[in-house]
């Protein structure tokens, strides 16, 4: 598991805004969210106790 | 005289702005109090890189209500992920995670945050509609707007080669005490 992939797909999809191209830009921030989400699924493990 | 640019292009600049000066607090107070970023705290400095990437769209790629929704999304993200942040220490006599700021630790600061780029983006809405600019899509050019954007470019990089350091190939403790890679 790498800790700085979301930060490097997100540089990634500052280059490709840089380059104008848009399709490569958006393909960027998608990875760069749903690394952000699974790592948080990864980490985010201990109980909460609540009761609602 | 210039051309006027759109109010929209200057709300979008602004917001871009706004994360990049988030992102610059959480990094001065790493770099000037040596607090280390836990994972969870990484993950939500993801998540206001990504709602900075629906800003940056919308200025160097023109506004689309696709980016807007994309700022959205990168909300709520952030904002789910602050939120069991401030869950795993709101228990009577916790004294939280790192320095606070005004009395909020740092994750409670990103989900008010994440709440208020919402609010932002709910008010930049009205302000094209009542300026009568609603068809503004085409990106912005200038100094301005270049300055604003390598400013970000910067920070993401700065954030990438902090966590390369902090955490190597791996993943980060969950207490970090040292970066990994500097002795």
């Amino acid at each position: 598991m790498y800790m700085f992939l979301p930060f490097l797909l997100a540089l990634a999809g500052c280059a490709s805004v840089w380059r104008a191209r848009a399709g490569l830009s958006y393909v960027m921030w998608g990875a760069t969210v749903v690394v952000t989400v699974a790592w948080f699924f990864h980490h985010a493990t201990d109980p909460l106790k609540f009761s609602f | 005289m210039g051309e006027q640019r759109p109010v929209g292009a200057i709300l979008n600049m602004l917001g871009l702005l706004g994360i990049s000066l988030i992102l610059t607090v959480a990094f001065t107070y790493q770099l000037a109090l040596g607090e280390l970023p836990c994972p969870l705290c990484l993950l939500q400095r993801a998540g206001f890189i990504a709602i900075g990437m629906g800003f940056l769209f919308n200025m160097r790629l023109g506004e689309r209500p696709s980016h807007y929704a994309m700022i959205l999304i990168a909300c709520l993200v952030t904002g789910v992920i602050a939120m069991r942040q401030v869950s795993l220490h709101l228990a009577p006599g916790d004294p939280g995670y790192g320095s606070a700021l005004w009395g909020l630790h740092f994750y409670t600061w990103a989900l008010i945050a994440a709440v208020g780029v919402v609010s932002y983006v709910a008010l930049v809405f009205v302000l094209k509609d009542a300026t009568g600019r609603r068809e503004a899509d085409e990106p912005v050019t200038g100094l301005a707007p270049n300055v604003v954007f390598a400013v970000f470019a910067l920070l993401v990089a700065a954030n990438l080669l902090s966590t390369v350091l902090e955490c190597g190939a791996g993943q980060c403790d969950d207490n970090p005490a040292r970066y990994l890679l500097l002795r």
